[in-house]
């Protein structure tokens, strides 16, 4: 009941960013849509959307406009566009309470570098969730002999990768680990005014709106970390970046887009990460019906 | 006796008159000179700082001194709406809403205008915008200082003349 009463102050706080119109609609879903709904969809000339397990429903009959999406970003960022001007450059902003706005639109480029959008398009509101517990069926077999092994979580999007790292952060940090976040995109920790929105846990830093990899050479130097976490690896200079930390004799925890083991190493960066051994347990996630299953693999390098 | 203490009220009111008239005068260029050094603070905090609008309306009310605090106080209470209503019209209303800032109607538009970009666009729209606003109030202000120069003591001296006319033809 506590966890229903969460999901939907979540869904609540979410539907806070709406313009009235749709807000007011959308606290006519029943609990059972509050507790699931992942998003809101608002595209111009469509109707604003939620999306639930089985797809996207009208949150009512008028079209989305120009100004409904202005008002979401101006709500969003708390009239304060040029506050998240760094993260809006990548086509998001981490609004109050965690909760994560993309933005689509016609983008603005100076001197060869996107500064936001001219025109905005479409918005799409994610209900960030916290999942306390998430981890707590697969948590033992992250650890050998009371030591934390470098974990990868190997998923298609959408599956919960940023969701089970959370939790594996949270429950580490909480055994007494130092853990530091590389937290590019501000999803993990969604820091606002210098607290975080999300818990980590006791003994977590972070640092958030600069590279991964500039974050966890950074990290390495200052945080003095038992542990270096990053969602997404994305580019050569992440996977050198946990290289380093490896060498360092950090445990290292990371998430990677890709349908399973065989697909992530069909890719040669990643391929090299997980044959060079860097990481010891693999976390795959299963999305069917709607619920998530998880399995950790032993990884010992190219052999397996 | 009476007659010259009735004459002697007479001017005194007239007189008072002109000179808060004269008064007024002073006080719009004052206003003037605390708005544009807000103004430029808000430049800086936007534009180096990145400071967001809520923190940024709190320190301007707390840094300056009726009515331009008033005005920041207002725009700051409104933002407890925003998402209900736009910014560019709590800017507005904070502005409209304070008629002790005594400025004129030209004044008051160029200030609103501000409202359509603080808080939407990037740094260097918001910077631009900034200083365009400052400028145009440099304008008035040296508009309302020189105003203030020349019309202060013609503004008492009429207050008083019109006083001693009003009590030659009583008398």
């Amino acid at each position: 009941m506590e966890n229903l009463f969460y999901l939907i102050s979540r869904f609540d706080g979410a539907s806070a960013l709406l313009p009235t119109e749709w807000r007011k609609n959308a606290r006519f879903l029943d609990e059972r849509d509050k507790a699931l709904a992942e998003e809101f969809r608002l595209r111009i000339g469509m109707p604003a959307t939620v999306l639930l397990p089985d797809g996207e429903r009208r949150l009512g009959d008028r079209d989305v406009t120009a100004k409904d999406l202005n008002a979401v970003l101006e709500n969003a960022t708390g009239a304060s566009a040029h506050a998240v001007g760094e993260s809006m450059k990548n086509g998001y902003i981490n609004a109050q309470g965690g909760f994560r706005v993309g933005l689509g639109g016609s983008a603005i480029v100076k001197d060869g570098e996107v500064r936001g959008f001219r025109a905005l398009s479409s918005a799409a509101i994610r209900i960030t969730k916290e999942v306390k517990g998430a981890a707590d069926a697969i948590m033992r077999e992250l650890y050998e002999n009371g030591e934390f092994l470098s974990t990868l979580i190997v998923s298609p999007p959408g599956c919960g990768k940023t969701t089970i790292l959370r939790d594996i952060i949270r429950q580490v940090s909480n055994t007494g680990l130092r853990v530091s976040v590389a937290d590019e995109r501000g999803e993990l920790a969604a820091i606002r005014d210098g607290s975080p929105q999300m818990e980590l846990g006791t003994r977590t830093d972070v640092i958030e709106g600069m590279t991964k990899s500039g974050a966890v050479m950074m990290l390495l130097r200052a945080m003095n970390p038992q542990v270096v976490a990053m969602d997404e690896i994305t580019a050569p200079a992440d996977a050198t970046a946990l290289e380093s930390a490896a060498n360092c004799g950090v445990s290292l925890l990371a998430t990677a887009h890709a349908k399973d083991i065989s697909d992530l190493r069909a890719k040669a960066m990643y391929r090299g990460l997980l044959d060079g051994g860097l990481f010891r347990r693999v976390i795959t996630i299963d999305l069917k019906d709607g619920r998530r299953g998880y399995t950790v693999k032993k990884w010992e390098g190219a052999a397996c | 006796m009476l007659r010259l203490i009735g004459a002697v009220i007479v001017v005194a009111c007239t007189g008072t008159f002109g000179v808060s008239c004269a008064m007024r005068l002073g006080l719009r260029a004052r206003v003037l000179s605390e708005l544009i050094a807000a103004l430029e603070v808000m430049r800086s905090e936007i534009c180096d700082r990145l400071t967001p609008m809520p923190d940024l309306l709190e320190t301007l009310a707390e840094q300056t001194n009726p009515p331009v605090s008033r005005m920041f106080a207002g725009c700051l209470e409104g933002m407890k709406s925003l998402g209900n209503r736009s910014f560019y019209f709590l800017w507005k209303t904070a502005v409209e809403q304070t008629p002790e800032l005594e400025l004129t109607r030209q004044e008051s538009q160029t200030l609103i205008e501000l409202g359509h970009v603080l808080g939407r666009y990037d740094v260097e729209e918001q910077r631009r915008s900034l200083n365009g606003v400052i400028r145009r109030l440099e304008g008035y202000l040296k508009h309302a200082q020189e105003e203030k120069r020349v019309q202060t003591k013609a503004h008492a001296a009429l207050g008083v003349a019109a006083g001693f006319f009003v009590v030659i033809i009583l008398i």
